[in-house]
């Protein structure tokens, strides 16, 4: 329950990442305070807010360490992400690297 | 690059700190909340550590905000991952948690991909300027 609640936890954290680099890239030939009060990064906060309380419930089993496991998938994540809702390309690096950070994760939970 | 202020680059390891203090003491919060009940949210919201946890979060997203308006995103997510370094080590230090050879290994591999996912990232090269 705990591990699923922390997954569920990484996919909203990546919707967020999305949210924030689209209002990031919105923002950047606006007013400096629109760089945190951009309709979209408000959202993307809002959310990570949410994840704050799964993870509460979540790393009450967890051990702290837990996290350098699942937070490397919101960088997997956030590029299917961008690669769906922003349209972005993803290249053979980009692949590449995934399949450096999974492997990373399994010689970690070995 | 060039016309950058030198306080500026106190901003990543600064982000990277602040998300370090906002998880351990979501960690600490956890241990003092009962979350799975629905009674707990006001035990929650007013529980000092998870309190502090957000305001941490609060003050790393105005400096992560600036971060990615000054600095190429390869450099702001590469130096990010240097978070989970700072995990491990809090794992040990606050709550006696084991660190093994393989996750010593594991998290350099991880750091490794996110590098280069960095690097290969469609906006590496660019920054938010204001």
């Amino acid at each position: 329950m705990a591990i699923m609640l922390a997954i569920l936890g990484i996919i909203l954290t990546a919707l967020a990442q999305v949210l924030l680099k689209k209002g990031a890239a919105q923002a950047k030939n606006r007013p400096i305070i629109m760089t945190w009060f951009h309709p979209l990064v408000l959202g993307g906060y809002a959310l990570l807010g949410i994840v704050t309380l799964f993870n509460l419930a979540a790393f009450r089993v967890l051990p702290l360490k837990t996290s350098v496991i699942l937070l490397p998938w919101t960088f997997i994540l956030v590029t299917v992400f961008s690669r769906l809702f922003l349209g972005e390309r993803m290249h053979k690096d980009q692949i590449t690297a995934a399949l450096l950070i999974l492997a990373g994760l399994v010689i970690f939970v070995l | 690059m060039s016309h950058r202020k030198p306080i500026t680059f106190l901003l990543i390891p600064l982000s990277v700190t602040l998300q370090a203090i906002a998880a351990v003491m979501g960690k600490f919060a956890s241990l003092e909340v009962d979350s799975r009940r629905l009674s707990g949210i006001d035990a929650i919201i007013s529980n000092p550590w998870y309190l502090g946890s957000l305001f941490f979060l609060g003050l790393q997203a105005i400096a992560w905000q600036l971060v990615m308006r000054n600095f190429p995103l390869s450099w702001a997510y590469f130096f990010n991952s240097m978070l989970y370094v700072l995990l491990l080590i809090a794992g040990v230090t606050f709550f006696g948690e084991t660190v093994t050879a393989g996750n010593i290994a594991g998290t350099f591999l991880i750091i490794s991909g996110i590098a280069l996912m960095a690097k290969s990232s469609p906006n590496a090269g660019h920054r938010n300027k204001p």
